[in-house]
């Protein structure tokens, strides 16, 4: 199942946890452990998490689930690297960009790097997964580009009929 | 607006420029570069003389080109000295008077040229003229001058004796 940004990462996981084994677990009924690293990020499965009972009735015991998380750039059938920006970008506008376009959840990842401050200059950006994200896991590096914007000079100089040098007198 | 003679032609129409385009953004001059200046025919309704074109420099800000269209000043009609004597000394040259115009008149030194003689001998005069260098943003035609050098007796009598008055001169007598 592919991971639903509009739900919680904890409704996500405990989808995962029912669809697979044909359950209805509500999502008061079980909790889940942090996240435990079992092998490198691009086998599956790479992570385990323990399930223990919920604040309400119905389940007793552990039962430890082991699945994927996804790499933060899976998440999408064709990730986008580039990032354009401009200055008025800032890290926290950008990683609402990195969200949209990577179909992440902007509490599941944290940014880091400079962004460019002029134009026609790029710099690389690390996107790393928290450490506690139920849904994706590792690092990837974007490019923040912040390309030349180039005016019209017939749209900046739109009054071409100039009034006159005053003369001297 | 006046031409600023602390700056130079090129900034000196962009600043006009900037003046009919006040939301259009500051242009430099590093981001354009100028075409010659073609002459336009001013009608009674446009006294406008120039055209010039302006382009964009490769990925500065700006691209394409455009053409704009101004009075540029007739140096023989818009630039009004009062007279038409500089009177010079031993040491003047024809740079001097040229930087005494720019100063005096807010003019840019560097879209003009004096060419003739100045004269060689106290009490005589040459003609000269100041005219708009070839391809100037600013100026167009030309003016005559005449270059004096005055006879140092003629300056004095001109500065002692205004007309009118007496060169018979009397102390007064204290009064007792």
């Amino acid at each position: 199942m592919q991971v639903n940004i509009s739900k919680s990462p904890f409704q996500n996981l405990l989808d995962l946890v029912n669809s697979t084994n044909g359950l209805s677990i509500a999502t008061n009924q079980v909790a889940f452990s942090a996240p435990t690293v079992t092998a490198a990020e691009t086998f599956d499965p790479n992570t385990s998490v323990t399930v223990t009972p919920g604040v309400s009735a119905g389940y007793s015991g552990t039962v430890e689930v082991t699945y994927a998380r996804l790499r933060l750039d899976k998440n999408v059938a064709t990730p986008q690297t580039t990032f354009i920006t401009n200055g008025a970008t800032t890290l926290e506008s950008l990683k609402t960009d990195i969200a949209t376009a990577l179909n992440l959840l902007e509490s599941e990842f944290s940014i880091s790097g400079t962004l460019p401050v002029v134009q026609n200059t790029t710099s690389q950006i690390t996107v790393t997964s928290v450490l506690t994200s139920l849904l994706f896991v590792g690092a990837i590096t974007v490019t923040a580009d912040w390309p030349i914007v180039l005016i019209d000079l017939a749209t900046a100089v739109a009054v071409t009929n100039l009034n006159g040098f005053d003369p001297v007198v | 607006m006046l031409i600023n003679n602390s700056f130079t032609a090129f900034q000196n129409l962009l600043n006009l420029i900037a003046d009919a385009n006040p939301n259009s953004g500051v242009i430099n001059t590093d981001q354009v570069t100028l075409s010659s200046v073609t002459v336009l025919t001013p009608t009674q309704e446009d006294s406008r003389n120039s055209q010039i074109t302006l382009t964009a420099v490769n990925n500065n800000g700006f691209t394409g080109s455009v053409a704009v269209r101004y009075k540029r000043l007739d140096l023989g009609v818009d630039v009004n000295m009062g007279t038409q004597n500089i009177n010079i000394g031993e040491n003047t040259t024809m740079e001097s008077i040229l930087n005494h115009l720019s100063t005096t008149y807010g003019l840019v030194k560097e879209s003009l040229q004096l060419t003739g003689s100045l004269p060689s001998s106290q009490g005589s005069t040459s003609n000269i003229v100041l005219s708009a260098v070839p391809d100037s943003i600013l100026y167009i035609s030309s003016k005559n001058l005449i270059a004096s050098w005055p006879n140092e007796d003629a300056n004095l009598l001109l500065f002692s004796t205004p007309q009118n008055s007496s060169t018979d001169l009397v102390f007064e007598t204290p009064r007792s």
